[in-house]
């Protein structure tokens, strides 16, 4: 009896010993999953970085963030996700087990974020996915917000778009089958367009490692006659398909989504005359948005684009919401983002009271020039 | 009961036990506790090695299972039936061939997978796109794996990919993956075989528990310090891994070893932890410190009973030994007891011949001694008593104050006239320190006699006052030092006789002459000047009265007439002098009137303006609703008059002010500081002027003298002014106060003392009519020739008749003579053989309603106060001829 009380002491002044070290002086620590590496560094991963890093000196150039009257530092804590499913899980659980860190920011891409939402469900740490689109990211994940609006907002604003502003009666998809986003925008399409008395004529698909020539699909696509080709996917494989498009003599307008990089797009002469979404233009700047936009500039050199403006919206969301909980708790953060209204962003207001889901606009814009030209706002 | 505790305790045969136990219980419990550690580190050590043992064949297990399966997929891959197949499954031979063949493939995986039970899932993933073309989970069909690294990696050769959190499985499972190329006949790879391997389900190696006791266990995590092993996956106790020392120790620094800590309940327990490199896998083996330890805490529970146990036998054999040595001791305390408590008789028993007995022995010489020296000691008692009695007696029946106190100043002794004074008992103040006793001797002072006293071996002498409850007493301090026969100080007697009476008397007596010698001064000196004021004014009423009629007679135009006017001119300069000297003696002619100050000063303020130079600005502060004085408005106006007049001078050809200011004071009774020129005035309300100026000021020395009568400044002076100002004052109970400061100016403040009711309405002044031509006899009695011709050429003149007598004694003959024709007599008052009063006194014995106009040299306030003033019209010498006529015209015509 005595050495179990001897014993229990000993770990109970150890246990408190521990404690008293661990205390003091204590960062906000926000994970962020980019895309640093690979084909989608220079499309996103590049914006993201940009963005964290200027959100993270702008709220300690100001002396961090009061918690409970005490003023915190804020740490990001950036991880690479390269173009691999599998890394971004491995990364997000390393961040949430071991660097411990109070909320997650990314990844961007729906095929990542998907995954990486349920860890961060299941860890109970919140998660703040700047532009993924799909719905399963926050489906039943009250843990998970997402700044861009969804893919069938996205997809349905665009089949009506080409339904009925640009009358387009035959549509081709062409999408990357692997992706999640791709294909999954590529059905609300499908299902709008069809429903506004359009017709799919033609349905072709690729797997991005194989994503260099696709001839094989545009000739199928050709012989179909459409008057718009749907093509909701990434920049590599968009300008190659535009390009083959056109030496291939298809003359059908190019409908693209809001994953279009317009940086790399401007380059090629072919796009001309294309649309797409964009979840933000820096050209239709609020305030909010003019003073942010001078500082990237300022900072890096270069115009934010709308990953940017999302991922810094995120980061302001999650900010704001520390401060109101008065703790660093993931679950009072949690409480706190989900009780975020009216919030006025860089891409606009956010409002979380129906779930991660922001009530978001969708712009349509042409190219023309060479330049980005707005078409047409689409309201939720 | 605790008392009595505390009682054994203390005792000696108490301490002796408790001692005793304290040490052997203190020495049981350090070999008990040392034992206990020794055993806990011997077997921790023990444990530890078991453990390892352990830790190690698990990992051997471990990697041997990994590698079965791995052999397990490759042989999979190997079989022809897979790569024959091949084309159908990637759809080459149409759809139907496909769903056939992945159907056949999927049942031929689902029945491999449910003989072996380690692969939770085996597919086929298509090149290029990585399709899942069969799986064992149909609900993975359709789904492309293209960026997964055991697809891309499975392309080349067989892959192992080490436990990851599975992005397929939405609790992200931690998942380990082999993966093998699949080629056609040709050996182009179409195909890539996969397979998860079931490590939930890998518990079969770790829940054996052989060698782990009742609490031990085996599992593993991953890197990210989440639970694989099945009992321990999922736990929503731990959504962010489990944080134990073991596991970080082996994920995050990927170190081996072995440690006591608490694990992922909160038990301490004893751990080997493994890093698995070549699995991403962290391998635990604990086993709670409890358990571990028990036979250390058994061994330690022993030791401690069989301590108990000894403790209390040696108690008992204590206790006996302890009794017995002290029971001598506690004998020769009980009668020390009996000792203490005056009991000379008790004896203490010799009961051993050792130190004790000894002690025994030298006790009872002890205390016989003590017993002697105690009977003498009372004898010596009684007489110190008798003789501090006496000594007290004796100073308790002197008047003074007598206190001794040692050098500390701490009282020893101390008389009933003091402790009176202070209002304690003898008792009450004996031992305390007399500054205490009576706060209100001065520290410093009583030091200083002190030390005055011990140097010069006298007594010191000093006359010091206290407020004692309010009255200031004043006390004779004597003190001397009481010295030991070898002449050291060794205390201080104080002794204070009270003086204050003797003091009051002294200082009465001398306020008393020196009021007296001022009166007395101030007495003749009035006597002196009203004397000669009187001569005076009888010769001048002689000079201007004759002049007056040289005047009237000399045609106008004359030149003796101007002379003569001169004449009149310094004849009233010198009864206006005449006045001064009066005034100064305060014997002035003294009209008594109810005086609005403020009124006279209005009515005197073109005069007063006039009589200064255009550069002294005079300023009027009157405060408003001030109550009358009782004076004579005409010495007033002349104290006004001489003040602004001396201001004025002060000034100069300087530019300057002068402020006249009026107030109400009230002075309270009692003594006030002294001040120039003012004596102590009674309580009351006064009506104060001021008379302030800018001009050159005085010193000290000039304020000194100038009311000393004669002194002046100026060269023109007429050197009486201010003693005269001061003169009237005094007659009027008021006081002057100056207050001069060199090139600042001088304020002279006069206080008078106020009436009650206000100030009278101005009387209308009485405009005498034209002069009549007389009728009727006017009795002339005055002892002055001169003044006697004059009267009578003056009423005559005015058509009077008149007689004239040169006495009292031949005043009566006449008046006896023509009574019945006399209308008025003209009585001097000072008079040799028979004076006016008893001329006056016999007229009326004689004719009751007789008129009488009185005259003197003196005053009429003088008169007054010799009782010889009456109802009769007075006229004050010396008299013009207009006054006379007109006094002697309102007479007659009563």
């Amino acid at each position: 009896m005595l050495g179990k009380v001897i014993g229990r002491l000993q770990w109970t002044v150890l246990g408190a010993v521990a404690a008293a070290c661990h205390n003091p002086p204590q960062d906000i620590r926000i994970g962020v999953l980019v895309e640093a590496t690979g084909p989608r560094r220079e499309t996103s991963g590049l914006s993201t970085l940009q963005a964290a890093r200027l959100a993270e000196q702008q709220a300690n150039a100001s002396g961090g963030i009061l918690v409970g009257g005490i003023p915190h530092r804020v740490r990001i804590i950036l991880r690479d996700i390269g173009d691999q499913a599998d890394l971004a899980t491995s990364q997000a659980r390393d961040l949430l087990n071991r660097d411990s860190v109070v909320a997650l920011v990314g990844p961007q891409f729906s095929r990542d974020a998907i995954p990486v939402a349920s860890l961060a469900q299941q860890a109970q740490v919140p998660m703040i996915s700047p532009m993924s689109t799909h719905p399963q990211t926050t489906s039943g994940k009250p843990y998970v917000f997402r700044i861009a609006f969804t893919d069938d907002l996205q997809g349905r604003a665009l089949a009506r778009f080409a339904r009925e502003t640009l009358h387009a009666r035959r549509a081709a998809l062409l999408y990357d089958v692997a992706l999640d986003y791709s294909r999954n925008l590529s059905e609300v399409f499908r299902a709008e367009f069809i429903a506004r008395g359009g017709t799919v004529v033609a349905d072709q698909q690729f797997t991005s490692d194989r994503a260099v020539d696709f001839t094989a699909q545009l000739t199928r696509i050709r012989a179909a006659h459409p008057d718009v080709i749907f093509s909701p996917n990434f920049t590599s494989a968009d300008s190659l398909q535009v390009i083959q498009a056109r030496r291939l003599g298809l003359e059908s307008v190019f409908v693209g989504s809001d994953s279009w990089n317009l940086e790399s797009l401007h380059a090629v002469p072919e796009v001309e005359g294309a649309y797409y979404a964009v979840q933000w233009r820096a050209d239709i700047a609020t305030v909010e948005a003019d003073s942010f936009v001078v500082r990237y500039r300022q900072e890096y050199g270069s115009t934010p684009d709308a990953t940017a403006a999302a991922t810094w919206d995120a980061f302001q969301i999650i900010f704001a919401a520390i401060r109101r909980a008065g703790s660093l708790a993931p679950d009072s953060i949690r409480r706190a983002i989900a009780a975020t209204e009216g919030f006025r962003g860089i891409t606009g207001v956010v409002t979380y009271r129906n779930g991660g889901d922001p009530p978001k606009s969708v712009y349509i814009m042409r190219f023309v020039n060479g330049r980005g030209v707005f078409q047409q706002r689409v309201d939720p | 009961m605790t008392n009595r505790f505390t009682r054994v305790a203390r005792s000696l045969t108490g301490r002796l036990v408790f001692t005793f136990l304290g040490v052997s219980a203190a020495i049981v419990l350090m070999v008990a506790i040392v034992a206990y550690r020794q055993a806990r580190s011997a077997l921790k050590e023990q444990v530890l090695e078991r453990l390892k043992t352990i830790a190690d064949s698990r990992e051997q297990q471990l990697n041997r299972w990994v590698d079965g399966q791995r052999l397990e997929v490759r042989f999979l891959a190997g079989l022809p039936r897979l790569r024959d197949q091949l084309p159908e499954l990637l759809g080459e031979r149409g759809p139907k061939a496909q769903e056939d063949t992945r159907r056949g493939l999927t049942s031929y995986f689902k029945r491999t997978q449910s003989q072996k039970g380690d692969l939770s899932e085996i597919f086929v993933l298509s090149v290029p796109g990585g399709r899942v073309l069969t799986s064992t989970d149909s609900s993975r069909i359709g789904d492309y794996r293209v960026t997964d690294t055991y697809y891309v990696q499975g392309q080349h050769g067989t892959f192992v990919q080490n436990v990851y959190p599975s992005a397929a499985r939405p609790e992200g499972t931690p998942t380990l993956t082999i993966s093998t190329p699949l080629a056609d006949s040709q050996g182009s790879v179409r195909a890539v075989l996969a397979a998860h391997l079931n490590l939930t389900e890998i518990d079969s190696i770790f829940t054996d528990r052989s060698g782990l006791g009742v609490t031990g266990e085996s599992y593993l995590a991953d890197r990210f310090h989440v639970f694989v092993s099945a009992t321990h996956f999922g736990r929503p106790d731990y959504p962010r891994g489990v944080g134990t020392f073991g596991v970080i120790r082996a994920a995050d620094a990927h170190e081996s070893g072995a440690a006591t800590y608490l694990d992922y309940r909160g038990v301490a327990v004893l751990g080997v932890y493994r890093w698995l490199a070549k699995r991403d896998l962290v391998l635990i083996v604990e086993m709670d410190a409890q358990e571990a330890f028990a036979p250390a805490s058994r061994l330690l529970r022993s030791m401690i009973y069989a301590g108990i146990l000894s403790e209390l036998a040696l108690t008992a054999l204590v206790l006996g030994a302890a009794r017995r040595i002290a029971r001598p001791v506690v004998a020769i305390a009980g009668t020390a007891d009996r000792v203490a408590a005056g009991d000379f008789t008790a004896v203490a028993p010799v009961e051993t011949r050792d130190e004790v007995g000894r002690l025994a022995v030298a006790f009872n010489k002890m205390t016989r001694r003590l017993s002697r020296v105690y009977e003498d000691q009372q004898v010596h008692a009684a007489a110190l008593e008798h003789s501090q009695r006496l000594l007290q007696e004796i100073i308790d029946s002197s008047n003074a104050f007598i206190v001794v106190t040692d050098l500390q100043g701490v009282i020893v002794l101390a008389n009933r006239p003091f402790t009176e004074l202070v209002g304690e008992q003898v008792q009450g103040v004996v031992g305390r320190p007399v500054l205490e006793v009576f706060p209100l001797v001065d520290p410093v002072r009583r030091a200083t006699a002190i030390s005055e006293a011990n140097a010069t071996g006298r007594p010191v002498v000093s006359e010091e006052s206290f407020d004692i409850r309010g009255v200031w007493r004043t006390v004779l301090l004597s003190r001397v030092l009481l010295r030991e026969s070898d002449g050291s100080a060794y205390a201080c007697c104080t002794i204070a006789t009270d003086i204050t009476k003797l003091k009051q008397s002294e200082e009465e007596r001398r306020v008393f002459a020196e009021q007296l010698q001022h009166t007395q001064k101030l007495e003749s000196l009035g006597v002196l000047a009203g004397g000669i004021a009187h001569d005076f004014n009888n010769l001048l009423t002689s000079i201007l009265g004759h002049a007056n009629l040289v005047l009237e007679e000399l045609p106008q135009g004359s030149h003796s007439g101007a002379d003569v006017a001169r004449i009149v001119q310094a004849a009233q300069r010198a009864a206006e002098m005449t006045n001064q000297m009066l005034a100064y003696a305060g014997r002035g002619n003294f009209v008594t009137a109810r005086v609005d100050v403020n009124a006279l000063v209005s009515q005197m303020s073109q005069l007063l303006q006039v009589s200064m130079s255009k550069k002294v600005e005079l300023r009027y502060d009157m405060a408003p609703g001030l109550p009358a004085i009782a004076g004579d408005p005409s010495q007033i106006q002349q104290v006004v008059m001489n003040l602004i007049t001396n201001a004025a001078e002060a000034i100069g050809d300087q530019v300057g002010t002068i402020t006249l200011r009026t107030g109400l004071i009230q002075v309270e009774n009692g003594p006030r500081p002294p001040s120039t020129g003012a004596e102590s005035l009674p309580g009351g309300d006064y009506v104060r002027l001021v008379v302030a100026d800018t001009g050159t000021g005085m010193d000290a020395a000039t304020v000194a003298k100038i009311f000393e009568p004669f002194f002046t400044t100026k060269f023109t002076g007429r050197g009486l002014g201010l003693a005269a100002v001061q003169g009237i004052m005094r007659s009027h109970h008021g006081t002057l106060t100056v207050d001069s400061t060199p090139d600042q100016g001088t304020t002279f403040t006069i206080l008078l003392p106020a009436v009650a009711g206000p100030a009278p309405a101005e009387e209308p002044v009485r405009i005498a009519g034209p002069a009549r031509r007389g009728a009727g006899t006017v009795l002339i009695v005055d002892d002055e020739e001169p003044i006697r011709s004059f009267a009578r050429r003056a009423l005559e003149r005015a058509g009077y008749r008149v007689l004239a007598a040169p006495d009292g004694v031949e005043a009566m003959d006449l008046f006896r003579a023509h009574g019945a024709d006399i209308g008025v007599v003209l009585l001097d008052l000072t008079m040799p053989i028979m004076d006016g009063r008893e001329v006056l006194g016999r007229l009326r014995a004689i004719d009751p309603g007789v008129r009488i106009v009185l005259s003197s040299g003196f005053s009429e306030h003088d008169l007054a106060a010799r009782g010889e003033a009456g109802d009769e019209r007075f006229l004050q010498k010396p008299y013009l001829l207009g006054a006379l006529l007109e006094t002697v015209q309102a007479v007659m015509d009563r």
